[in-house]
């Protein structure tokens, strides 16, 4: 599991480290800093090693005040008890991007003995790396076929093509029907995955040219019954996508999700929440996401280690809180010596944010 | 008195936030003066938010952001007196451990003390003692905003009412208002010693 993410001079993102848990929660405004933190993540899966970084001068924060990139990832060893694994990466002030290995042991790391770096090493724990962001909007409308597409895109929109390609004979037991089986454990409604023929009108033509189209349905093959896209709701698709992101040929084992709630009915978002977090604990997927929804937060009122709050401050660096660490413990041991109660944030942990106890909300 | 007294204010919507702004500049001009970082940060929409935000309001607010005082603005939502004497011990309970909360509780809601200066206005020279708190919320409004939605017309029809505002002919009037401005002499005359 990944257990840290340290981060100097990328984008917004002066000097944050985050000590991560199965799922993370990041909280903020608009524009704090959290996309800048996925970002980072994203930029340690390139194949950029020893090349010129084009972009630094966009990438660095502040370019008049600092000149090092630096983003380092933080691991458990495989096999050794009590050693770390850091994957380095430093873009200096030539542009150059270096990338290393290392070890914690005992807390001590090898200090300037980096390792023989292996991009593979890193690829392994981290690829495919894709910040998602489902749109149900997009999942309604049809899509081509015969793309050969074994990657969902970030928002979900090829699922039509990808699901044409899992039931070819190579992925149809491993992936396909492992996405039905799941589909009908989450919504038991259904447990049939349909792609059916698009008559294409004039109005698709223009927008998805000549070929051949399909959409998504959905079947309970008890009462013989397929809902197509444009009749399912937005929860039961949004499931759909994130399906087919944890069951593809290549899945993530560090999901990046942003504003898993958007588009979802409030009622919904309880349900999709905790379907995430049953892929933490069922399928050992490492959740980021973000959310701009209390109805969220409130499902991480038992675990606030989980939750990182950002704010950016005047200078428009990011500055970043764990909400057990850095707001309930302090907070609570200044209001025992002063006497009064404890922090209550706990008892309806959206609406605190929300009100503005623990940061993280627009001026 | 030669101390600013730093302030701040927790309530369910602009409309109380603007009154106490204009009441303190308008009946306390340069005593009192807002904590900007506590004004923006800290931000309730509902009543429901105020009663559940208040404990830690009230601790944040004279731990975290050092306030003298702290407003606290809520509709009684009723003209039962009953229902509104329970719902001040209920947030006086809420806030017991901190003596510098006002409560600024209206009868029914904070657009009857607009309605009254409405009548005042519109009935300068009468000393008729009229009572408006059995007027409903929506025909209250009505009567304050003429029927405007957004927020920001409404404080300016608010605002109209609220320039040079008679203080004593209010507290004359509404019992609720008398309520809330003894809270705040009591309070400065307290501070000042």
């Amino acid at each position: 599991m990944l257990k840290r993410v340290s981060i100097q001079n990328f984008k917004s993102l002066k000097d944050v480290t985050l000590d991560l848990q199965k799922v993370n929660l990041l909280i903020g405004p608009n524009n704090s800093g959290k996309t800048n933190f996925l970002k980072a993540l994203e930029y340690m899966d390139k194949d950029n090693t020893n090349q010129s970084e084009p972009e630094y001068e966009r990438l660095i924060f502040r370019p008049s005040e600092s000149s090092l990139i630096n983003i380092e990832l933080f691991y458990d060893h495989t096999n050794e008890y009590n050693v770390q694994v850091v994957f380095t990466c430093q873009i200096g002030s030539t542009a150059q991007i270096e990338r290393s290995r290392d070890l914690i042991q005992n807390d001590q790391r090898s200090n300037g003995t980096k390792l023989h770096y292996n991009p593979e090493d890193l690829k392994q724990r981290l690829r495919p790396i894709i910040i998602y962001k489902p749109d149900p909007n997009k999942l309604i409308q049809p899509g081509h076929v015969a793309t050969g597409e074994e990657i969902v895109n970030s928002d979900a929109s090829n699922l039509v093509g990808f699901l044409d390609r899992m039931l070819g004979n190579k992925y149809r037991k491993s992936v396909f029907n492992k996405i039905e089986t799941d589909l009908y454990t989450c919504v038991p409604e259904f447990d049939e995955i349909s792609l059916d023929d698009v008559s294409v009108t004039e109005e698709l033509r223009k927008q998805f040219g000549d070929k051949s189209l399909k959409r998504i349905g959905l079947t309970n093959s008890k009462l013989g019954v397929t809902y197509w896209a444009d009749e399912l709701s937005e929860g039961t698709l949004y499931f759909l996508a994130l399906l087919c992101i944890i069951n593809q040929p290549n899945p993530p084992k560090l999901l990046l999700l942003e504003e898993p709630e958007k588009g979802i009915h409030p009622r919904r978002i309880e349900e999709v929440i905790n379907f995430i977090f049953g892929l933490a604990d069922d399928k050992g997927i490492q959740v980021i996401m973000t959310t701009h929804s209390p109805a969220v937060v409130d499902m991480f009122k038992d675990m606030p280690e989980s939750v990182f709050i950002f704010d950016k401050d005047e200078e428009g660096a990011t500055h970043v809180k764990n909400l057990q660490l850095d707001i309930i413990e302090p907070e609570t041991a200044e209001s025992k010596k002063a006497g009064f109660d404890p922090p209550q944030y706990l008892n309806g942990l959206g609406e605190a944010w929300k009100v503005g106890f623990i940061g993280g909300v627009p001026r | 008195m030669n101390q600013i007294v730093s302030y701040g204010i927790l309530c369910e919507d602009r409309a109380h936030k603007n009154f106490i702004e204009h009441y303190l500049t308008q009946c306390h001009p340069g005593v009192f003066q807002q904590n900007e970082q506590f004004g923006w940060q800290i931000k309730a929409s509902t009543a429901k938010e105020v009663e559940d935000a208040l404990p830690d309001a009230t601790r944040q607010a004279f731990t975290k952001y050092g306030l003298d005082i702290l407003f606290v603005g809520r509709d009684a939502d009723s003209s039962e007196s009953k229902q509104i004497e329970a719902l001040k011990v209920k947030l006086s309970t809420l806030c017991r451990a901190h003596a510098n909360v006002i409560l600024m509780i209206h009868v029914q809601c904070i657009e009857h003390w607009l309605l009254y200066l409405q009548w005042h206005q519109q009935n300068p020279e009468s000393t008729k003692n009229e009572p408006l708190e059995h007027i409903v919320r929506h025909e209250a409004k009505l009567k304050i905003y003429g029927g405007k939605l957004r927020v920001e017309k409404q404080l300016e029809k608010a605002n109209e009412l609220l320039a040079d505002f008679d203080l004593n002919w209010l507290e004359s009037r509404s019992g609720s208002f008398k309520h809330f401005h003894k809270q705040v002499v009591t309070f400065l005359d307290n501070y000042s010693r």
